[in-house]
């Protein structure tokens, strides 16, 4: 029983106008979607903490240090590291890149896990790029490190391995908590170049070189798998915002002429 | 099945399915969606507990592994971190905090030990301050005016004898905070909305360990 | 530039190991002497401190309350103190029901070992006047509490049967639940997703000092009804409590750490453009 005044309706009172604005959003990103299937190739800019990793790989493979990828414990969920949250799935992506500079230049990278549920996934993903890149020989099985799920515990521990493997450059890129501080700072003990984000983003300005902030994270994650399709989803996620922008006008002079309309449609 | 109806198509219809069950159940009032709905979420609990023994198998097998193969500089850590967990999880089965073994660990051993780590962050934010709050440029010196007077703020020997702090951290949390943190949020809802339709629609395949030229 | 001009250069008094032991030796003496000696400064209350304590009196006797501590030992120093504070106001509300909960696995632990001895419980009966759910694992309990409870949660923290207890059977929905607590590294988004949007659920909470700019952004729209910043909301609340505890005697240690990291920063730019001025002169 979901509430115990319910109406014989099929849909749950209280909840059309949620249910519009769903499908309205999704609408948007498929046509997102749809335009870049038709065009082709959608133009994304360069984002510059894209073009970073290539230039940290590089410096790494130079220095003889590895890469530490911190992809975090903390998810959506927050509570057991057994979710994945959208951050984690975007940083995919990222580990996917990495992985493939690496094969390229001959660097080593070292993906530090909280979460014991996805470590086969890190692997899985590490061989994909090291394959990719046409050099197989280049993934470690331990590549793919773990200690604890721990929350304070894993952040200790990634102070020390940062430390300890004297990193050329730390990727703190995902899904994170408090303890993401103390992995920025660990690596920035080190003078590692550091790549961050987006948890916590106005700490990492601070202390990391380049920032995923807010959406960054995504459009990168799209843009690096270079799929027509991923990559409209960017212009949906545009799209969407100057959709929910447009209702925070709406709403703008709707408060301004005192008028509770738009309250009332959110609760419909 | 081939391989790539088990490796790819498998997993996506169950992800698919599932997530569109649990976005019809919370706008379909139909009892035996609901019922489902609640099945899966009980489903997504027990998943959860699993996922702590499993913590605790990785564990096991990392540092057993270290402590077999004498790592070093790491299998003494190693050992003492399996001592230390196996003495706590048995004490900790046999009488809970009643047990005097696992209630002095937990009150002066772990409580201590996880707070210490946490109190780093102190440590860690100063020295941060020290070498990053500089009056190198515009936006710098912007952001640590703003970081002085929120710290300001915060501490009441100095909201007492500098009174017109509190009102200025009031208005940086209420006006130029909120509204770059709304911006903020709205952006990332679009992105975290596209993420998650790229997962319905099947072309998001990170979550199953397939990534770009893989597919 | 001459090798003697050189190694002047670079022999500054003041290098990042020595900032380092600086900066730690400061922390140390100015966090344990206030904490040994404390002077006891006033303490101003912030509005979203006040406007907790005002939104948790409207509880009417009968209301039931869910209280969440979403957070780890690690967060336990700073975060102990308000929850004292929040448990003992609810606890002194005649007639207040409450539904403890912990979605993280250490956090029983901590009540039961420092929380709750630390309570006066006034007379409040288990089972009628509250309940301790305990720890259940995974991201969707919370959507579990708010739409079928029953169904999830069985057995209370202690094992006990929860079918038997009389607070537990009037709490079928989140509509039942007047008010919610949380207490986590966030700003109760999930709470706001599961209870509020469908009920208009009432929530107020504490949250530690680096999410409560993220707090105040749903403070302002009216989602959140009022928020403890942390250990200095919960002096705050012990004040207006009148029920003085640790969260009081640590706000001088705060005071004096905070001037230690203004003078900190001061100090760091006074290098900065000492040594850009040698360098220019050089």
């Amino acid at each position: 029983m979901i509430d115990r005044s319910i109406e014989q309706m099929l849909l749950v009172a209280g909840r059309y106008f949620q249910l519009i604005m769903l499908i309205v959003l999704i609408l948007v990103v498929y046509v997102g979607f749809e335009m870049a299937a038709r065009k082709g190739r959608v133009k994304v800019r360069l984002l510059p903490q894209v073009s970073a990793i290539k230039e940290m790989v590089e410096r790494c493979a130079e220095m003889n240090r590895p890469i530490t990828f911190v992809p975090g414990g903390s998810s959506v969920a927050g509570t057991t590291g057994a979710s994945i949250g959208s951050a984690h799935l975007a940083s995919l992506s990222i580990i996917a890149e990495v992985a493939y500079q690496c094969g390229l230049t001959g660097a080593k990278v070292l993906v530090l896990a909280a979460s014991p549920v996805l470590i086969p996934l890190y692997n899985n993903v590490l061989q994909a790029g090291f394959i990719r890149s046409g050099h197989p020989e280049g993934f470690e099985p331990n590549a793919v490190r773990f200690s604890t799920p721990e929350l304070y515990s894993y952040a200790a521990w990634v102070a020390g391995e940062v430390r300890r493997e004297n990193a050329g450059a730390n990727m703190i890129v995902g899904s994170h908590n408090m303890d993401a501080m103390i992995h920025g700072i660990a690596g920035l003990e080190v003078g590692a170049m550091q790549l961050a984000g987006p948890s916590f983003a106005y700490f990492f300005v601070a202390v990391a070189d380049y920032v995923f902030i807010g959406p960054d994270l995504y459009v990168a994650s799209a843009y690096l798998t270079e799929d027509p399709i991923l990559l409209g989803s960017i212009r949906g996620m545009d799209l969407t915002t100057f959709v929910i922008l447009g209702m925070a006008f709406i709403g703008l002079i709707l408060a301004t002429a005192r008028s509770d309309l738009l309250l009332k449609l959110f609760g419909w | 099945m081939s391989k790539v109806w088990m490796r790819k198509s498998l997993p996506q219809l169950i992800i698919v399915v599932l997530a569109i069950w649990m976005i019809a159940e919370y706008f379909i009032a139909v009892k035996w969606i609901e019922n489902v709905g609640s099945i899966l979420r009980t489903f997504q609990t027990s998943v959860g507990a699993f996922a702590l023994g499993l913590g605790v198998v990785a564990t096991v097998y990392q540092h057993g592994g270290h402590v077999w193969r004498r790592t070093p500089g790491r299998w003494f850590y190693s050992g003492v971190l399996l001592t230390t967990m196996t003495v706590m999880a048995v004490s900790g089965l046999i009488g809970w905090l009643d047990q005097p073994i696992f209630a002095y660990l937990w009150n002066n051993v772990y409580i201590p030990s996880q707070q210490t780590v946490y109190s780093l962050l102190m440590f860690y934010i100063t020295y941060a301050s020290w070498r990053a709050l500089r009056i190198s440029s515009i936006p710098s010196t912007v952001f640590m005016i703003c970081a002085i007077i929120v710290m300001m703020m915060n501490a009441p020997l100095l909201q007492y004898y500098i009174p017109i702090s509190t009102p200025l951290a009031n208005w940086l949390f209420n006006i130029p905070n909120v509204g770059s943190s709304r911006g903020m949020a709205l952006a990332t809802i679009g992105g975290t909305i596209a993420v998650y339709l790229r997962t319905l629609l099947g072309r998001e395949l990170g979550m199953i360990g397939i990534t770009a030229g893989e597919e | 530039m001459s090798e003697r001009l050189e190694t002047r250069v670079r022999k500054s008094w003041l290098t990042p190991e020595r900032a380092h032991y600086i900066i730690a030796i400061g922390i140390f003496i100015l966090a344990s002497v206030p904490l040994l000696t404390p002077f006891g400064l006033p303490l101003e209350i912030s509005e979203t401190t006040q406007a907790y304590y005002d939104t948790v009196e409207t509880l009417k006797p009968g209301d039931i309350v869910i209280y969440e501590w979403n957070m780890g030992s690690a967060q336990f120093g700073e975060m102990g103190a308000p929850a004292i504070v929040q448990l003992q106001q609810l606890f002194n509300k005649a007639g207040v029901r409450i539904i403890v909960f912990q979605p993280t696995s250490e956090a029983p632990g901590l009540f039961d070992a420092n929380i709750f001895p630390a309570l006066d419980l006034k007379g409040k009966v288990y089972g009628i006047d509250w309940i301790n759910l305990g720890f259940y694992p995974g991201g969707a309990v919370i959507a579990a509490l708010a739409t079928d409870p029953h169904q999830l949660f069985l057995k209370d923290h202690y094992g006990n049967a929860l079918s038997q207890y009389s607070l537990w059977n009037d709490y079928r929905t989140g509509a039942d639940c007047e008010m919610i607590i949380f207490n986590e590294v966030g700003h109760g988004g999930s709470y706001m997703t599961q209870f509020q949007i469908k009920w208009g659920t009432t929530i107020v909470g504490a949250t530690v000092a680096a999410q409560y700019a993220d707090c105040m952004l749903y403070y302002t729209s009216g989602q959140l009804k009022g928020v403890l910043n942390s250990l200095r909301g919960g002096a705050e609340l012990e004040k207006l409590t009148n029920n003085p505890g640790r969260g009081l005697s640590a706000m001088d240690a705060m005071s004096t750490l905070h001037l230690w990291l203004i003078l900190v920063v001061v100090a760091g730019n006074v290098q900065y453009f000492s040594k850009r001025r040698r360098e220019g002169k050089r």
